[in-house]
């Protein structure tokens, strides 16, 4: 009960302080007479998304969809090789070095090959989101997935456990803090190549509508997707937030909140 | 309550020549790294008898733990012969339970599926030891927190899940590293009693590591007196004290001489300088 109460207080304060900072934005505006394809004040801003609701939000499904089909395959792949690489010495020499080489790589500057390659449809957005997101989920579970307690396998061991059993009921469980931390910052990493492959390939997104707004100076509808993405981005980051509690009660980060 | 050891010679274990039920014949352990390599143990004799209760007792780096390892089949020997019941170890036995130095309880299980993970580990069906892993609980004075959770539990009562767990599949050999090392005096004098019981009532062998003498003879059949650099067996001392021995029994003076005779072995081996 104490715990719900400072949290809405906490809220309240966050709303307050985001209020009073958009009043701020809005006087400065109108008294400094910023000019609207500068910096729009905020009430021009809600005009820009009202006028056009249903397209908007269309558009954000669009984005919201590939940042979804992209995270979900950097999940499976990033987990599935990290098993690999933790349980073959030979992958974790080889895979594990070129990953972490490729890493380095910007990957956004991939994003125009993927369009020589997957076309201008989802395809090569879905693509650059999962190259993004893939990698702090691949390391982040490798880590978690290594760093397992020795003496609690050698408890497995003596229970004549056998590797997968190790892997399912120790290692993965024991990882999946680890693969969670890894998982958060995929999430953000996916919206982020979602964008950058609606930039690059066009066609739909609110990264094709920063795009064409951009070309006709309509600076309101920038901001419009800017808060949409902003959006995006936190509630899909809480999402993967709620589902950490639920499944990690037994974690000592979560013990605080239980 | 007999007579003391230190009025008479001491015996080697009972059956030195025929092999035990868990027989240790000159067993060599070296540790080879770059820079060389460190014997830990050499030369280690036991013969243990079915039933029997081992405590061995040695200072830090006296290779117990690594002898129990070895024992465990979670480390190869370097050199002589290790067997249970004629069977030589080169992997972890399947009659046999550990219990740990820590209880290495997997957090995200309730005490219940804790017990019942080494019939999962075993590719046994869980359900058909639901009933003995209850029993079991409730024998430790766990039976009402069964779907509770590791971090709900105290110390001791997660390192009696532990010894449930370890108990479950009925093994004959129970390996137990320094179990009671981490827990207070009062639970760790508890724990004493309920595996004292717990021997009592299954007639186990039990090889018990402790850095503790009086707990080693409280407990013990036989003390094993190890010393180190490297890690050897000094001697094994027999324990001829009457069973059940109660808690206040460590204050009697038969008791009191054995724990008396043990520290003066490591004052002789050089392990106590006062």
């Amino acid at each position: 009960m104490k715990y719900v109460w400072s949290n809405l207080t906490q809220r309240w304060e966050m709303l307050l302080t985001t209020a009073v900072l958009l009043v701020i934005w809005e006087i400065c505006v109108h008294a400094l007479g910023i000019r609207g394809f500068l910096l729009p004040a905020p009430s021009t801003i809600v005009a820009h998304f009202l006028a056009s609701p249903a397209y908007l939000l269309r558009q954000s499904l669009d984005t919201l969809v590939t940042t979804a089909m992209g995270f979900g395959l950097a999940v499976l792949l990033g987990i599935g090789a990290a098993v690999g690489i933790v349980y073959s010495r030979f992958l974790d020499r080889t895979l594990y070095s070129l990953l972490v080489a490729l890493n380095a790589v910007p990957k956004v500057a991939l994003a125009p090959l993927f369009v020589i390659w997957l076309g201008t449809e989802a395809a090569p957005k879905v693509a650059i989101a999962m190259l993004i997101a893939i990698f702090p989920i691949l390391i982040d579970t490798v880590l978690g997935l290594k760093s397992v307690d020795p003496d609690m396998l050698a408890m497995a061991r003596v229970n004549q456990a056998s590797k997968a059993k190790v892997l399912w009921k120790i290692r993965f469980p024991s990882a999946l803090p680890s693969i969670f931390a890894g998982m958060k910052v995929g999430i953000s990493f996916a919206l982020v190549g979602t964008i950058v492959g609606e930039f690059v390939a066009g066609g739909s997104g609110l990264g094709h509508v920063i795009l064409v707004a951009q070309g006709s100076f309509d600076t309101p509808t920038v901001f419009v997707a800017l808060a949409l993405l902003c959006v995006l981005g936190v509630v899909s980051f809480k999402l993967i937030e709620i589902i950490e509690r639920r499944l990690l009660t037994w974690h000592a980060s979560q013990m605080g909140l239980h | 309550m007999r007579c003391l050891p230190t009025d008479r010679p001491l015996e080697p274990g009972p059956a030195a020549s025929t092999p035990g039920f868990l027989d240790i014949q000159r067993v060599d352990k070296v540790y080879a790294s770059g820079r060389g390599s460190l014997q830990a143990l050499e030369d280690i004799n036991l013969s243990i008898a079915e039933g029997e209760f081992i405590s061995i007792v040695g200072p830090s780096g006296c290779g117990k733990s690594t002898l129990l390892k070895c024992i465990a089949g979670l480390e190869p020997i370097s050199a002589g012969r290790l067997t249970l019941d004629g069977q030589v170890i080169d992997a972890p036995p399947r009659n046999m339970g550990v219990v740990f130095q820590r209880d290495l309880l997997l957090e995200w299980r309730n005490i219940l599926d804790n017990v019942l993970v080494a019939a999962e580990f075993h590719d046994l069906r869980k359900r058909d030891f639901e009933a003995r892993a209850r029993e079991l609980l409730a024998l430790f004075g766990l039976g009402d927190f069964l779907d509770r959770y590791p971090r709900e539990l105290s110390g001791g009562m997660r390192q009696r899940v532990s010894i449930c767990r370890a108990l479950l599949l009925d093994p004959q050999l129970l390996l137990m590293d320094e179990p009671f090392g981490a827990l207070d005096p009062f639970t760790r004098d508890e724990l004493n009693a309920e595996l004292q019981r717990t021997w009592l009532a299954t007639g186990k062998t039990v090889v018990f590591i402790t850095h503790s003498i009086p707990e080693a003879v409280y407990l013990g059949s036989r003390v094993v007196i190890m010393a180190r650099g490297p890690g050897r067996i000094d001697q094994a001392v027999p324990v001829d004290i009457d069973r059940p021995r109660g808690l206040d029994l460590r204050e009697t003076p038969a008791f009191v001489a054995y724990v008396k005779h043990i520290r003066n072995r490591f004052r002789q081996l050089g392990i106590y300088k006062d």
